[in-house]
């Protein structure tokens, strides 16, 4: 190892022109170099507490990366990302019509959940479903052709943004708040199976105050449907802030009888924790209980006259857990060569 | 043969498809301890229980997008409404998410459910409960409408719409339910199903036609009963499904008879009626109308009217069809028919 980086390093210092020897300070140098066996395989975490309701205990407060993990869920959160602000580039030059919700600024939670669940249990969304369709297995090229209206997407173009079907995956709902009963009801027939999967079941604080899904909640949990309801609270329905929508924004105290987690939403190992811990209540054989949790994000900017496109670059983009893409910690190079995450 | 009520038909064609498909379960209120509101369902939670008969609290929105979903992830789930006025409060998922789905998937989310219950007017149950939805839901494509009369269209068309891939509004009738009509013994067989789209001419005839669905078909074979001793001979058609609706029988006896008439429990304006007449007009067989074709049906009232609302259509019915100027009447088709309101 140490002959080669000699070796490069004289390269480098035959392009540049100077001489390794006079140890002159310019010139290119290898000043330092990691290879693959010197990173960590594994890190612990300390994660965010989540607020508990009606359950004696929450999920952990450490959790456990490995490698491995801690690239898919960066690829995963990253391959969103710009696959969001390029379908906004596209809706923006009119190549993509009618609706288009973007999810850019909260994929720590599609793959947190995606993380924390099999890929044979279900999910089901609302209208912001970009994210969700791609951790749940649709290719990039079959979303943008269905988000652009051609037959080579996922609907053959006849569903659009809001109306993406996958296996175990119901789409994309358009109606605000319709999806939650039907989440209910795939959990029904989960339960009637015997199969011992569960169905996560999402909605937006704007959803959270719709009638149906009190009815919802109250059949969930007087049949005890293996069912997570997740909140995703993005501050804005529409236009519209919480607090000027919901008498009460503690959306995970709004199950009443259902038990529900506050949790940290901008954090993927936060929303696994949470998800894992909400997952293995629901499960058959176990407690065999909904449950409700909130995932609080700071508010993106969603193309609100309100918020605007400045308060958007202000968000810390892709999280891993405290390390941002842009700020390389020693954490990070403990456990990724650069070169690895760049690319 | 056998006299069977409507009501013992759609509970056995429901025991029957509970035995023959695990995937298949009724949800609804009252349905399983109560034995159903009008004790369609009785005895089935006794046999099938708590997991395949489920009564659910009052939450029409919340339990029918239940059903929709349980359709979705592979059940074959009997959505029962009290009555299609409740309808209503669920129609959101009845059309966005039950109807559109196979559509907007482009194929790929089949739902395979039965929204059924009592439809129309009952006797003096008030406008609010009075409501036919046979139009409202036969406007939607995605759907499909079934209305049946008797015994025999209530079993068979119950068995294909719980066998059908799509979703099916289902039409009973409340007044129909203690009737009993006679039943073949094939008609009483496991699988005996009848095809969704297909009328039945009921009472074959040459003079007029009479096109009708649900309760209503009676009515037409009782009137016509009344004027073949006058000499009018009344064809009368029983719809079956009102989506699709099956045009070609309707032309083919237009062809025969060249008059019209429709007889139905719904409101004038944009209804079932309306739509056969639209068919008719601006199909190929409009040249076989001598004259212009109407719509007669029962004024829905508002308020407690009672008995004389249920004894209406006939009245009216019959009282249009004496009418000078009718053309069914008159027989050589000259005169001006009147719209009956």
């Amino acid at each position: 190892m140490k002959t080669m980086l000699a070796i490069i390093s004289n390269a480098l210092c035959r392009i540049t022109g100077r001489s390794a020897v006079s140890g002159s300070t310019l010139g290119a140098r290898v000043v330092a170099s990691r290879s693959l066996s010197d990173f960590t395989p594994q890190a612990t975490f300390d994660i965010k507490k989540c607020d508990v309701h009606r359950l004696e205990a929450g999920p952990p407060v450490r959790a456990e990366l490995t490698r491995e993990q801690g690239l898919q869920y960066y690829r995963t959160m990253q391959t969103v990302r710009r696959m969001e602000l390029k379908a906004d580039q596209l809706y923006k030059q009119k190549i993509i019509r009618g609706f288009c919700h973007l999810y850019d600024g909260q994929e720590a939670c599609a793959a947190g959940i995606e993380a924390a669940i099999n890929p044979s249990d279900h999910l089901i969304t609302a209208y912001r479903a970009h994210g969700y369709t791609f951790t749940r297995g649709v290719s990039i090229r079959e979303i943008l052709a269905e988000l652009t209206g051609r037959r080579g997407g996922v609907a053959k173009g006849k569903g659009g943004s809001m109306h993406m079907y996958a296996p175990h995956f119901y789409g994309g709902n358009g109606i605000v708040g319709a999806q939650v009963p039907l989440g209910a009801g795939i959990a029904l027939a989960c339960q009637y199976q015997g199969n011992n999967q569960i169905c996560v079941t999402l909605y937006g604080d704007g959803a959270a105050n719709q009638g149906q899904l009190f009815e919802t909640f109250n059949m969930a949990a007087l049949w005890k449907l293996p069912c997570i309801f997740v909140c995703e609270n993005n501050k804005y329905g529409m236009g519209t802030s919480v607090e000027r929508a919901s008498a009460s924004t503690d959306y995970y105290k709004r199950g009443d009888f259902i038990p529900g987690l506050r949790v940290d939403g901008m954090d993927v190992l936060c929303v696994r924790e949470a998800a894992k811990f909400a997952a293995d209540h629901c499960r058959a054989g176990k407690v065999s209980e909904a449950l409700l949790l909130l995932l609080a994000m700071r508010a993106p900017a969603r193309g609100d006259a309100i918020l605007g496109r400045h308060a958007f670059l202000g968000i810390t983009p892709v999280r891993v857990k405290g390390l941002t893409f842009a700020n390389v910690s020693s954490l990070i190079c403990d456990f990724y060569g650069s070169s690895e995450l760049l690319h | 043969c056998s006299a069977v009520t409507v009501r013992d038909a759609l509970n056995q064609a429901m025991d029957e498809e509970l035995e023959r498909d695990e995937r298949v379960f009724l949800l609804g209120e009252e349905v399983a301890q109560y034995d159903g509101a009008y004790k369609v369902s009785r005895g089935l939670w006794k046999k099938y229980g708590d997991k395949r008969i489920i009564d659910t609290p009052i939450s029409e929105m919340g339990f029918a997008g239940i059903a929709v979903g349980a359709a979705m992830a592979g059940l074959r789930p009997i959505c029962e409404f009290m009555t299609f006025n409740f309808s209503m409060q669920a129609i959101d998922q009845v059309i966005n998410s039950a109807a559109k789905t196979y559509y907007m998937s482009a194929g790929l989310q089949p739902v395979p459910i039965v929204f059924r219950g009592p439809n129309g007017a009952s006797a003096g149950v008030a406008a609010q409960h009075s409501q036919c939805f046979a139009a409202w839901y036969a406007h939607c494509p995605g759907l499909k409408v079934v209305s049946p009369w008797n015994s025999e269209d209530a079993r068979g068309l119950l068995k294909a719409a719980i066998r059908d891939d799509n979703p099916v509004v289902f039409l009973e009738n409340e007044l129909l339910y203690g009737v009993p009509f006679e039943m073949s013994d094939e008609s009483q067989s496991k699988d005996f199903t009848i095809p969704i789209g297909k009328a039945k001419v009921e009472r074959q005839g040459s003079h007029v036609t009479l096109v009708s669905h649900s309760r209503f078909v009676g009515h037409c074979l009782d009137a016509a009963a009344v004027l073949a001793k006058e000499g009018v001979d009344c064809e009368v058609i029983n719809l079956r499904t009102i989506r699709p609706m099956d045009v070609e029988c309707i032309e083919g006896s237009v062809m025969k008879t060249n008059h019209l008439v429709t007889v139905e429990g719904g409101w004038p304006q944009f209804g079932v009626g309306a739509e056969i007449c639209a068919r008719i007009m601006e199909g190929e067989k409009f040249t076989c109308l001598v004259s212009s074709q109407f719509i007669s049906q029962k004024p829905v009232q508002s308020g407690p009217v009672v008995h004389s609302d249920l004894c209406l259509p006939v009245v009216f019915f019959r009282s249009c069809l004496q009418l000078p100027g009718c053309p069914g009447y008159q027989g050589n088709g000259r005169g001006h028919p009147h719209a009956v309101r």
